[in-house]
């Protein structure tokens, strides 16, 4: 019996925890192949490279954006905490901060956006979907009012600290022919599937966003639970932000905007309910590199840039359709 | 007077349970006729059949001498059939007589929508039950007699010919009451029936022509109000034959140490001055009709009332739940009268769902969950409570009903709790799922738990609790023991308060 358990427990540990990861799996597989043979171009190692650089700050925050739509909420203002934490941070080190110090104020920064959105959000009962659309334009204006509207540059001319190249180096280096950027991705990756399937919270998350009556009858405090999720989104939201002023070397007030739905998208293409309560880090995952393919893929193909939008958006309605095709066919 | 309605044979299964089973008789037209019996014995199903939302499964009903079909609400409403139910079905964003010409805006208009004439209309019907409300007004800012109105005025726009009121005076003063009856009255004057569908005896008397007995799905009975007192309808309501069933099996713990102790235990607009003690290893159950106040009793227990005045100790130590986590803390535990909105999370597996309230021992100090402890909990409850499911990966929500309380069950008993609160423990459950579920309580009162018992179900009541306690219109009106402990006297207690 307890063997038998045993093997339960492991085997779960190394494949799929549902069919729905490998359907979603499946297809990107083949969006994979399709552009893998319709474009040389495309099945290099450097093209492949390029594409994780290219997903890795959006992976970061689908990563948190999975929790809180697990717990049945909602996150818009991810995009506008992304570009206001990497503005406030470049201000800083331009004002004479250490690097080090800025870097860590800009992630708190960053971190208490979210839990004023978790706070504002579970103890006065307004939607999620309004006080983070709040959100979104607060801390959109806070970065524009900072940047006055203007680029604000990193480089050895504006920052005076001996420390600026290791900053540089987390946004522009590799390691071992990988970005750091997808190292950064990957451990977020990581650590969010040990949250969300090893942990307390993670359990918790789950269960808040599953049923809110029986979370509360089971003594757990929602408002605790997700409130954490949304500190852990701005918390993640903001560490994009400084990857990307690192990478670009430069910020200005309206960088990040249309992340938060791209972020939402890649976390409901890979087959998340948006009604919480069920997701998938993994999934998440398959989601976020779908999205980086179809983007990447396109512009290969010499399809105008300006289709990618729509087919984006209609990937998204397709993944979502199938999902509740899928689900409606497997219950009968 | 003909009959305008016959019921023929009719009969509704839900599942495992029927609900009605082979129910006959008929309704005159122009009467206010009653429709009686305890919780549970199919008044509800019977009035879901005649408004259309239910199908029976056998039998037909048949109006004016001819059987008709009652597929959907629309189709009773065609018929001349309006609905009034407990809770009301208005749109409370609209004005009344929005409401009243609801899906029908074009009927007084030839085609066309004519508000100005619907006003008129509705103030015309409103006039003809003596009411001065604005037709004008929003539903929301009516009180609950004027909405009452305001259905009731709604069936009348559809012409209706058979209203049936739903526990009408549940919600009302006693003033309001009596407006009510005086418009009922009115209404059956002008030649509309009336089904009039209430647990309280007293109203009905004097209200009614006519009246018939449910219990447990058939027709027990049928009367003119005139042939039968009171005493008798109680009688058939709780029926002769079993009286004490497993009187063997109960046992008085009275003398043992108490181990929840509640003092003068009120709750604004729920119940109020509310006493009594549970004693170690005793299980204790609490019956009332709906709306009494029980289940009221039990959340504000567990920490689920926002605001409530007395005293409650636990162990002879003062109690002050604010929330569910606080009671837990306690030793307490509480099984969910709505099992599908507050007992089960859909989407989890069996194992999460057995562990949700138990913290502290499925995860380390470092808030990493304990994935063997979780598993090795939820199959030791899977074979203890014999758990029908091919894995404990299994959703919670595919298993049968009976399976998953089973799993709300080990929910609870995970989480190591002395005292155990359980509401409707086995509602909506099959017959032989039930019984494993008693055998399951009387187990845990062997180890030592003390169980306070919720139920609409008098044989459960009477057969699971060695005391009965009775709530009526928020009040405890009852501690039934030893001989007093008979299903007559629980009815009266419910029914009467005395």
């Amino acid at each position: 019996m307890s063997a038998e358990a045993e093997t339960n427990v492991s085997r779960r540990r190394v494949t799929f925890s549902s069919t729905k990861e490998i359907g979603i799996f499946i297809a990107f597989v083949v969006i994979f192949l399709f552009f893998s043979v319709m474009s040389p171009y495309f099945f290099n190692l450097e093209n492949l490279i390029n594409i994780l650089r290219q997903i890795s700050l959006l992976g970061i925050i689908a990563m948190g954006m999975c929790l809180v739509i697990v717990c049945g909420e909602i996150d818009l203002s991810v995009g506008s905490i992304y570009g206001a934490s990497a503005i406030l941070t470049a201000v800083m080190m331009m004002n004479g901060f250490p690097i080090w110090l800025a870097f860590v104020l800009g992630i708190a920064v960053g971190t208490l956006f979210g839990l004023i959105n978790g706070i504002l959000i579970t103890y006065t009962k307004i939607p999620a979907l309004i006080v983070t659309l709040g959100m979104m334009n607060v801390v959109r204006g806070i970065s524009l009012i900072i940047s006055s509207g203007r680029v604000v540059n990193i480089s050895p001319r504006t920052v005076d600290d001996p420390t600026l190249p290791i900053f540089l180096f987390l946004g522009q280096g590799k390691i071992a022919g990988i970005p750091v950027m997808c190292l950064f991705f990957i451990a977020t990756a990581i650590g969010a599937y040990f949250l969300y399937n090893r942990t307390l919270l993670g359990f918790r998350m789950k269960a808040v966003g599953g049923s809110a009556r029986a979370a509360r009858a089971s003594g757990i405090n929602s408002n605790v639970v997700k409130t954490a999720a949304f500190a852990i989104v701005g918390f993640l939201s903001a560490l994009a932000g400084l990857l990307n002023i690192a990478f670009l070397g430069s910020v200005q007030g309206t960088t990040g905007q249309g992340m938060e739905l791209n972020a939402i998208a890649a976390v409901i293409i890979g087959g998340t309910s948006l009604a919480g309560g069920q997701g998938t880090i993994i999934g998440t995952v398959i989601g976020v590199l779908i999205m980086g393919v179809l983007n990447n893929g396109i512009i290969l193909l010499g399809i105008s840039p300006f289709w990618q939008m729509t087919i984006v958006g209609a990937v998204i309605i397709l993944a979502v359709a199938l999902d509740i095709w899928t689900r409606k066919s497997g219950r009968s | 007077m003909s009959d305008i309605i016959d019921f023929r044979h009719i009969t509704k299964i839900f599942g495992a349970v029927t609900a009605l089973d082979d129910v006959s008789f008929s309704i005159k037209e122009g009467s206010i006729h009653a429709i009686v019996g305890e919780n549970g014995a199919g008044k509800s199903t019977l009035m879901h059949i005649l408004g259309g939302e239910y199908m029976p499964d056998g039998g037909e009903v048949v109006y004016r001498g001819k059987p008709v079909r009652l597929d959907s609400p629309h189709a009773a409403h065609e018929l001349g059939v309006a609905v009034v139910y407990q809770e009301f079905r208005l749109c409370p964003n609209l004005t009344v007589t929005e409401n009243l010409f609801l899906g029908r805006e074009r009927q007084l208009g030839d085609g066309k929508v004519d508000w100005p004439r619907m006003q008129t209309r509705t103030s015309e019907i409103l006039a003809g039950l003596g009411s001065s409300i604005d037709p004008t007004a929003l539903v929301e800012n009516l009180s609950i007699a004027d909405q009452q109105i305001v259905e009731i005025a709604r069936a009348l726009a559809l012409d209706a010919e058979v209203i049936i009121m739903d526990e009408p005076t549940s919600a009302l003063t006693l003033k309001e009451a009596e407006e009510l009856f005086v418009n009922l009255k009115a209404l059956r004057a002008r030649g509309v029936t009336i089904l009039y569908i209430s647990h309280r005896l007293e109203e009905i008397f004097p209200l009614c022509d006519r009246i018939s007995v449910l219990r447990d799905g058939r027709f027990v009975g049928g009367f003119e109000i005139a042939d039968i007192d009171q005493a008798g309808v109680v009688r058939l309501i709780a029926g002769g034959d079993l009286a004490d069933l497993h009187a063997s099996e109960v046992r008085d713990y009275t003398d043992r140490r108490k181990v929840l102790e509640v003092n003068g235990l009120s709750r604004p607009g729920c119940f109020s001055d509310v006493s009594f003690a549970l004693h170690e290893g005793e299980i204790v159950g609490i019956y009332g009709l709906q709306g009494s106040g029980r289940t009221e009793v039990l959340e504000t227990i567990f920490g689920l009332a926002p605001e409530w005045a007395g005293s409650i100790s636990a162990f002879g130590k003062p109690m002050n739940n604010r929330s569910p986590s606080d009671a837990i803390r306690n030793g307490l535990a509480m099984i969910p009268e709505n099992r599908r909105d507050a007992g089960i999370f859909p989407d989890m597996s069996i194992m999460d769902n057995v562990n949700t309230a138990n913290a502290g021992d499925m995860s380390n100090s470092a808030g990493v969950l304990r994935r063997r402890f979780m598993a090795d909990t939820a199959e030791d409850f899977i074979r203890k409570l014999r758990i029908k499911t091919s894995s404990r990966f299994k959703k919670i929500s595919q298993l049968s009903g009976g399976n998953q309380q089973k799993v709300i069950i080990a929910r609870w008993l995970a989480s190591h709790p002395r005292i155990v609160l359980v509401d409707e423990l086995t509602r909506g459950i099959d017959v032989s799922a039930k019984f494993e579920i008693y055998k399951i309580l009387k187990s845990l009162r062997e180890s030592g738990l003390s169980i306070l018992m919720v139920s609409s179900e008098l044989a459960e009541i009477l057969a699971e609790s060695d005391r009965i306690l009775v709530m009526k219109n928020g009040a405890m009106v009852a501690d039934l023991r030893g001989e007093r402990r008979t299903k007559e006297q629980v009815i009266r207690y419910a029914l009467a308060g005395q």
